[in-house]
């Protein structure tokens, strides 16, 4: 083995440089001995390749299996699909669905490729498969006219996750009505085993009416040059893989996504709710991340996701360019059944008020001090003061003061604040909770602190002062000021 | 008794034949085309071709027509044609040599002939496939304007007609897109063979700049002479480019012109 003649063999680019520097490392480990070269292994055998459509994948290869001849018969169809309820569309394909159906092989195995364009057709079509070392990935040999068949063969020399399309002229044209999928390469000796295996592709879709405008949708060529798509969505429509249709899964199983972006425009920021990517195949090759919240990937890129579900509920697939997931459809479900593990996640376990300290906002005094009107003697600070209390206090306090039986507390004749008008201060700029007793009734609730200026306080606990059968007195924007920055949130029992 | 039968059978064959007689003229109807300058979608320079005048069919060649093209010249029929000529897919939409059948109704557009089979029909009807010039000549007219090319929402018109899916048996010629100059169908029925369909060679892969399309993607693209968002044109040369003169498709037809 050895480098020069791995040099003879690759062309001498930086990537191949990276790629042998790699091999290197990584035979020096093994033990050395591996001169291993996928292009030059022997074929045995041949086979009609199995095809699935998504979101399915064809079962993982035998790890012992030789290098076959794989034979691929593709059919590209076009036909009328549901974009989403109420919206047609002409979708172009590769076996009848977007994305097209799945090919999976292994490094060294020869592929003879049959592309069949169905007579009924109205375009010419090809194919460039990016796992194809050669022109066009294929392309300069598949170029195919209605009712006709191509054939064309190449050898897997480069493990990985990579996507096929069509590239005839208008090429934006093709891809964006549906013509990508996904085949994978399988390393020789296979992928890690995981228990479930699904095959995603993210799409970008532009129609001539916006998004939800019902009946047939023809592709708007405007929106694509624009690359301002109506739809963004996994599986070719929307819901492709939600409600019904989401994707299933087992507590304690581990999963493995091939997602793939066929674009034509837009790259996908791929993210799933709920979950962190144990592993990620960084753009479908042979870097491992780990790890990972969100994985970019570009259009006519790919990428192997792999993470162990470990709690039931549903995990949402989304671009996480959140807009398109919200408003064009990009969403699509995992729903996990199995049960509940509360050291990992414990559901909900309370909900209660919370009171902020200090208030809401910070900045809302000072902001009202600029131009806050302020009570020029004690009758216009009670007239002032009522309107507070309508528009904040009565709601809980009510109109007459009288408050609620074991809920809220009483205002009226109240011996609460009493004897000391700086207790109603303090539970409205602090807030108040836990137990305390009004007129021989115990109260156990919560009042969150007010967000109002001293002025709007000494106006309201003025007005209470003097209303309700309550003794009188006026209290000051200053005495509120003292206690504002006198104490935090009362408690129970003062 | 046995007389009576063959007045019988006579009688339903008349009748029968009568139904024949009674569909349309499959007689050609010409229009005149004044000759006029043609910017080509792909040109090594940005001169106008320029046209001298002609005559077009007014629709696509029916099927009618081409049933009396086939009567009149044996070879031309589905069993006796030559592989060379037309692939086996021939006339696939025929019931018959010499009968039609459901799936190809008399004034539905032919389809499935090679270009071989078309050119020899323009010959027997005295004329000649369109060139390609000619043909995007006339094609170039939208239902008001003679040259709506640069026309946007011609375009987008051209690309939505297009992208719809072919309904089996295909309707009839000359009902639905007339064109400034009168003639029919130019888009949204069949795509159609021209004389020199073949000359644009768009490489097999849109993507690539090299010397084999560079009429397409290079000189006339560095020019500004072809306008890469022009679609709709993009999908007609690409059709054209995967054809070989053999072909025998279900979504291509043609007409014929004449020379004044």
């Amino acid at each position: 083995m050895g480098f020069e003649m791995s040099l003879s063999k690759k062309k001498l680019s930086l990537s191949s440089m990276l790629v042998l520097l790699f091999a290197l490392i990584f035979t020096a480990c093994d033990g050395g001995g591996s001169d291993y070269n996928p292009a030059n292994e022997k074929i045995v055998g041949e086979n009609i390749a199995e095809l699935t459509a998504p979101p399915y994948v064809p079962a993982p290869i035998d790890p012992h299996r030789a290098a076959t001849k794989q034979i691929v018969h593709m059919e590209v169809l076009e036909h009328e699909g549901t974009m989403t309820d109420g919206v047609t569309y002409t979708y172009w394909t590769f076996g009848g669905s977007v994305p097209g159906s799945f090919i999976r092989i292994r490094e060294g195995d020869e592929v003879e490729f049959h592309l069949k364009n169905h007579p009924d057709n109205k375009f010419a079509h090809n194919i460039d498969l990016h796992a194809v070392t050669g022109p066009g990935g294929g392309a300069a040999s598949s170029f195919t006219a209605p009712g006709h068949e191509t054939v064309f063969s190449f050898k897997a020399i480069n493990p990985g996750l990579y996507v096929y399309h069509c590239a005839v002229a208008p090429v934006g044209m093709h891809i964006a009505n549906g013509m990508y999928g996904l085949i994978l390469v399988e390393p020789k000796g296979g992928l890690p085993k995981v228990d479930k295996e699904y095959y995603i592709m993210q799409g970008d879709f532009y129609t001539a009416g916006r998004n939800g405008e019902s009946g047939h949708q023809p592709f708007d060529m405007d929106k694509a040059l624009a690359e301002n798509p109506d739809y963004v969505v996994f599986n070719g429509s929307v819901g492709a893989i939600a409600g019904d249709k989401a994707l299933k899964a087992k507590v304690g199983e581990t999963i493995r996504l091939y997602v793939g972006n066929g674009g034509p425009n837009l790259v996908s920021s791929f993210h799933v709710i709920g979950e962190i990517f144990d592993e990620v195949n960084v753009e479908g090759g042979d870097l491992i991340n780990r790890n990972v919240q969100t994985t970019l990937i570009p259009a006519g890129g790919a990428a192997m996701v792999t993470f162990k579900v470990e709690v039931p509920g549903s995990l949402h697939l989304v671009d996480h360019s959140i807009f398109r997931a919200f408003n064009k459809g990009a969403l699509g479900s995992i729903v996990v059944s199995g049960d509940e593990d509360k050291k990992i996640y414990s559901g909900l376990l309370e909900d209660k008020v919370y009171m902020a300290e200090g208030g809401r906002s910070l900045t809302l005094p000072s902001a009202k001090g600029a131009t806050e009107k302020l009570a020029s003697g004690k009758a216009e600070r009670i007239k002032m003061g009522e309107n507070v209390y309508k528009n904040l206090c009565q709601a809980c306090h009510q109109p007459d003061g009288k408050g609620m039986k074991g809920v809220f507390p009483p205002l009226a004749k109240s011996d609460y604040f009493a004897a000391d008008p700086n207790k109603a201060i303090s539970a409205i700029v602090h807030g108040l909770s836990g137990k305390i007793t009004v007129n021989g009734e115990v109260y156990n609730s919560a009042m969150p602190a007010q967000s109002l200026s001293d002025e709007e306080v000494a106006n309201v606990v003025t007005y209470l002062l003097n209303s309700f059968g309550n003794k009188g007195g006026e209290v000051s924007p200053d005495q509120v000021k003292k206690v504002r920055s006198s104490g935090s949130a009362a408690k129970g029992g003062h | 008794m046995v007389r009576l039968a063959y007045i019988l059978i006579s009688f339903i064959l008349l009748v029968g034949s009568s139904v024949v007689m009674a569909e349309p003229p499959s007689k050609i109807e010409w229009t005149s085309i004044p000759s006029g300058q043609f910017y080509p979608f792909f040109a090594d320079t940005v001169k106008p071709i320029k046209l001298d005048g002609f005559f077009i069919s007014s629709t696509q060649i029916t099927n009618a027509q081409f049933l009396r093209f086939v009567k009149s010249n044996s070879k031309w029929r589905r069993s006796k044609v030559k592989p060379l000529f037309a692939e086996s897919s021939y006339l696939g939409y025929w019931e018959g040599d010499t009968v039609l059948g459901k799936k190809a109704p008399p004034n539905a557009p032919v389809v499935m002939v090679s270009w071989f089979a078309a050119s020899a029909y323009c010959t027997w009807v005295g004329g000649r496939l369109a060139d390609m010039s000619e043909w995007e000549y006339v094609a170039s007219a939208s239902t008001k304007k003679y040259n709506a090319y640069n026309d946007k929402t011609f375009s987008a018109t051209l690309l939505k007609m297009y992208e719809k899916l072919p309904k089996i048996p295909l309707p009839n010629v000359g009902e639905k897109f007339k064109n400034a100059y009168g003639v029919y169908d130019m888009h949204g029925l069949v795509w159609e063979w021209t004389r020199d369909f073949n000359s644009v060679i768009v490489s097999t892969d849109s993507r690539e700049k090299t010397n084999q399309d560079g009429k397409l993607f290079c000189a006339a693209g560095s020019i500004g002479n072809v306008d890469p968002t022009n679609y709709s044109a993009f999908v007609r040369y690409s059709m054209w480019s995967s054809l070989q003169a053999k072909y025998c498709l279900r979504n291509v037809g043609f007409r014929c012109v004449k020379d004044k």
